[in-house]
């Protein structure tokens, strides 16, 4: 992977599944690969390889949520949120992975529900940050972005709700 | 970058140089690359592909994606459609992937309006239209609905027109007003009424 080669990576992973039939890693690594490649169908069959293998790590929820939402499967990326929340399951990205499923489905009061959520905590604070400045920018409130990257990049606080 | 879709070429130049001076690691010379392209730095996009594709000779996302949508960018700042058209024929295998929120779709159906070929720009944005979950809340998937709008305004479809223009201001009412692509899409939708 240091070089970028990410075919030849492929087949890496591919032959380290075949070496390596229960391991749940190179299933993980060969869904991000097809994401990349834009081949989600692909990518959701190795994602859900991966959770079979490996239901206590959180990265298996978050490539498996994501590849369903990238075809569209809403209600299923859901799902697959909900079965890591069961398992008490948390990561940056799951939390990332619950705003952008509020975003897609209209739900501001969900949004506003994760970000109220995270307060105070400096990591998911921070990802969740992210998304709500992206999110800004899709409705083309611009301001909103701009003072929030510049705070961001002089790491200075400021008090507008954006930083 | 959003500011180059946006239309602020100003800000797009300041913010690119100003992301390049915190750092230059991961995706944000790429990023700075095409919000360059997009700014009309033709000279500081070709620059930055150029050392991009010395240092990543063998990176995929880099020779197959980032490199041909740059410079397909630039070749729409030379006024050249086809050859903006024919350098993202080499993306089109991972145009739906994750390495850049569906942008070299975007940057092909604007190629197709320059082209004023209505039906294949149509297409292009009823693309990014078609994949919320891919594109997600980057601007591109807002502006995606306006630009299809011209694309339908292009083909002489003016209630198709008009209900993709209202989409996208409804989309951003409670935009900035001086954003330069939404006063342009404000007057043109109103020379449809």
């Amino acid at each position: 992977m240091g070089t970028g080669e990410l075919e030849k990576a492929s087949q890496v992973y591919e032959l380290w599944q075949q070496t390596y039939p229960r391991d749940w890693v190179p299933y993980n690594n060969l869904a991000t690969l097809n994401a990349a490649f834009g081949k989600y169908e692909e990518a959701l069959e190795e994602a859900r390889q991966a959770l079979r293998l490996e239901p206590e790590n959180q990265d298996n929820y978050v490539v498996a949520s994501f590849s369903y939402f990238s075809l569209n499967r809403v209600d299923e990326a859901a799902a697959v949120v909900k079965q890591a929340e069961e398992r008490k399951l948390e990561s940056e990205e799951l939390l990332g992975i619950r705003y952008q499923l509020a975003f897609l489905r209209g739900d501001e009061r969900e949004m506003d529900r994760l970000v109220a959520s995270v307060a105070g905590k400096p990591g998911a604070e921070s990802s969740l940050w992210f998304c709500e400045v992206v999110a800004a920018a899709y409705q083309g409130r611009r301001t909103e972005e701009q003072v929030a990257w510049t705070c961001a990049a002089r790491r200075r606080s400021c008090r507008t709700k954006w930083c | 970058m959003n500011e180059g879709y946006f239309g602020d070429a100003r800000q797009a130049r300041a913010d690119a140089r100003e992301a390049l001076r915190l750092t230059s690691k991961g995706t944000v010379p790429m990023w700075a690359a095409q919000a360059l392209a997009l700014a009309g730095d033709v000279t500081g996009a070709e620059k930055l592909a150029d050392e991009l594709n010395r240092q990543l000779p063998l990176d995929t996302s880099v020779q197959k994606y980032w490199l041909p949508m740059i410079r397909a960018n630039v070749a729409l700042d030379l006024h050249n459609p086809d050859k903006a058209i024919d350098l993202l024929r080499i993306v089109s295998p991972y145009e739906l992937g994750t390495f850049g929120f569906l942008n070299p779709i975007y940057t092909r159906g604007q190629a197709y309006l320059v082209q004023r070929n209505g039906s294949a720009a149509a297409a292009e944005f009823q693309k990014i239209i078609d994949h919320p979950g891919i594109v997600w809340a980057v601007p591109l998937g807002a502006l995606a609905h306006l630009q299809l709008g011209r694309a339908y305004a292009l083909q002489g479809d003016t209630a198709k027109a008009r209900a993709a223009y209202q989409y996208f201001l409804r989309l951003w009412k409670d935009a900035d007003p001086d954003i330069p692509i939404l006063i342009a899409a404000k007057t043109e939708y109103a020379k449809l009424q």
